[in-house]
């Protein structure tokens, strides 16, 4: 059993996984080593610093936004037609975070577990609309369509047990659970420390290693701290022909103070400071509506890439992302690609430690002047 | 004894109540807790219930996290509010205190103005001198009286930044030593200096932590104690719910740690004397 912290995280597989491209699963041995090395990548150079130091290293006055959202439960093991099946909430199509009614998914099968990575765990179903996914105190939820082959829109419908949807999700749902991790995550290991709105899907993992100690010293170095609320859905599918849309839209919330703060911060040249590519996505897709931020709820559909840059964010504070994953593409909306690729080779080469849990890469944006706007 | 709270909340003790408090108390009180979103542990029994009662009455947003389901139930259909949320668990179950948390924030739409750590318990049945406690008598009091309030509040205090406010509710047992109470006097002098850290940690957020000792009143954990004990001579929680609730409202708290004399005597100067109550 894994240590209950805020601040600590999940073991790593202690034999060393390894993942594509020969990349070493560094040892990430307690929950209170999680990692705090920082990748920096700035005005095309690349080096090594420690997170604690990010009050200094950012010279320039910055506003930096986080996610304040909390992570819910998104796996459920259950019956369909007989069969065990589990079914993971991918994508959030509910109008704002008061409702948890309706979501897509896709189905695994329920014969093995997370502990056998997702791509092995595929299941053919072409018939599964209108059936409904039962638990086994009678609860259920209904698959109410097929968007795509293996994407499934469901509604979670209350129950006299249980009032609302988001009781269903909490009584019947585990956190998302990963192959390369050998023990179970438990609740205190999926949450940041700065959570609020149940919101998300996968954890905002570039939230792990942050603590009060360094956000109130962030403060004192003059820095803004904003917050945001996305609602990350997942991040790898497992269904080769569903992965290449991620992506999905996500509903993203700005607040009044937040959106203040922000116009205020381009306004005072302070430079915006994302803290994950999660809020990198909603930044850039606010923004891009008006040349503003601006207050509400909305979806971002954007996806930043080589031919779509970042526009507004000047930094992103984000994990260590292999090569062929959305992530290190959202990168090269930072970065041309051959930095991109040098920056991987380097923290290759140092030991970096790779995916939630691991090191940080901080990259400023080498395309980003803000003459432009 | 018995003392049935749950007849008694409808009787005298709200603050609409003419009798209770002067009308330019109660419109005050109004206007400062209208939409303030708490949350109380312990909210089903005694000073909990009250609280919730009466902030419910006055507006206030409330969710309540309580272990024992019927009572809960009975709560909820006696208080009959679309502004109140029952949470049906165990505050010192660590595997259950995230989902607590998360509904709780829904239901408040991500802001929490109060969080009042209400629950507690003796440690074990019946109160004995230190060597005839049980260590696990021990653990679950540290565990309930000051672990779980801990947990609560990291998981709170994210809702909480800019203005907020942390209540524990302490004891005169957590600073004089009354023999055989052993475990709950040492839970909760754990917990007071909690508080005295907290309040120095978060003040940096502008969020406030204060601990309140309430006085001896009528409750269950009281006569679970002291099972003959005069119930004249305990304090009904109604009317320190009351005063607490004019307390905090006033926005005027120079100590981390309040003793009952002492926060008392100020409600009671500025509602029955010349001062002004509230902010």
């Amino acid at each position: 059993m894994l240590e209950e912290s805020r601040e600590g995280r999940g073991v790593w597989n202690g034999t060393g996984g390894c993942l594509s491209y020969n990349v070493q699963i560094q040892h990430n041995s307690r929950l209170n080593d999680v990692g705090t090395n920082l990748l920096m990548v700035k005005n095309g150079r690349i080096g090594t610093a420690s997170l604690r130091d990010l009050p200094f290293i950012l010279n320039k006055k910055s506003t930096l936004v986080l996610n304040n959202a909390m992570t819910l439960p998104a796996m459920f093991m259950g019956k369909l037609a007989g069969q065990k099946i589990e079914l993971r909430l991918v994508s959030n199509l509910n109008s704002d975070f008061r409702t948890f009614n309706r979501w897509y998914g896709i189905l695994l099968d329920g014969n093995t577990d997370w502990r056998t990575r997702t791509e092995f765990r595929t299941v053919e179903l072409n018939h599964a609309s209108s059936s409904t996914i039962q638990f086994s105190d009678g609860c259920g939820i209904k698959i109410t369509d097929q968007i795509r082959k293996s994407l499934w829109e469901v509604t979670i419908n209350p129950s006299n047990e249980h009032p609302t949807a988001l009781d269903v999700i909490f009584s019947h749902g585990q956190f998302i659970q990963y192959s390369h991790l050998t023990h179970e995550l438990q609740p205190w290991d999926v949450q940041s420390i700065v959570f609020t709105i149940p919101a998300a899907l996968e954890p905002p993992s570039s939230h792990f290693q942050l603590t009060w100690q360094l956000l109130s010293e962030l403060r004192e170095k003059g820095h803004n701290i904003v917050y945001i609320t996305h609602g990350s859905g997942v991040s790898d599918l497992g269904y080769p022909e569903l992965d290449h849309f991620l992506p999905f839209p996500e509903l993203y919330r700005v607040g009044k103070d937040a959106a203040t703060m922000l116009n205020e911060s381009v306004d005072t040249s302070y430079q915006i400071v994302a803290i994950g590519t999660s809020v990198t996505r909603a930044l850039e897709h606010n923004f891009n509506i008006n040349q503003q931020f601006n207050e509400g709820i909305f979806l971002a559909t954007n996806r930043l890439s080589s031919k779509n840059q970042a526009k507004v964010v000047e930094a992103m504070l984000t994990g260590m992302h292999l090569p062929n994953t959305s992530h290190y593409d959202l990168m090269r909306g930072f970065l041309p690609d051959q930095m991109v690729h040098q920056s991987f080779k380097y923290a290759k080469a140092n030991n970096f430690r790779w995916h939630e849990y691991g090191d940080l890469t901080l990259v400023f944006n080498h395309f980003k002047t803000r003459k432009s706007f | 004894m018995e003392f049935n709270e749950l007849d008694e909340i409808n009787k005298s003790y709200g603050l609409l109540d003419e009798q209770n408090y002067p009308k330019w108390v109660r419109e005050e009180l109004k206007n400062y807790w209208q939409s303030k979103h708490v949350l109380i542990t312990g909210g089903s029994r005694g000073l909990g219930l009250f609280l919730t009662k009466n902030l419910l009455d006055l507006g206030a947003k409330v969710a309540i996290v309580a272990r024992d389901p019927i009572r809960l139930q009975l709560v909820k259909e006696q208080l009959n509010s679309e502004n109140l949320l029952t949470l049906n668990f165990d505050i010192g179950n660590k595997e259950t205190i995230h989902t607590v948390a998360s509904m709780a924030l829904s239901f408040f739409e991500g802001r929490v103005d109060y969080l009042i750590n209400n629950a507690s318990t003796l440690g074990g049945k019946e109160l004995r001198p230190l060597l005839d406690t049980p260590c696990e008598d021990i653990e679950h009091a540290l565990n309930v009286n000051v672990v779980a309030p801990f947990r609560l509040t990291k998981l709170v205090v994210p809702a909480m930044l800019g203005k907020g406010t942390v209540v524990n509710i302490t004891s005169d047992a957590s600073v004089t030593a009354y023999e055989t109470w052993g475990a709950y006097s040492i839970s909760k002098a754990a917990l007071d200096h909690m508080t005295r850290i907290m309040a120095k940690e978060f003040s940096k957020f502008n969020i406030e932590a204060l601990a309140f000792d309430p006085g001896d009143m009528r409750t269950t954990l009281h006569f679970n104690a002291i099972p003959d004990a005069e119930i004249s001579d305990l304090l009904h929680p109604g009317d320190v719910a009351l005063e607490l609730i004019v307390f905090l409202a006033m926005e005027k708290h120079d100590q981390e740690r309040y003793a009952a004399s002492c926060w008392k005597k100020v409600v009671k100067d500025a509602v029955f004397g010349t001062g002004q109550v509230v902010a």
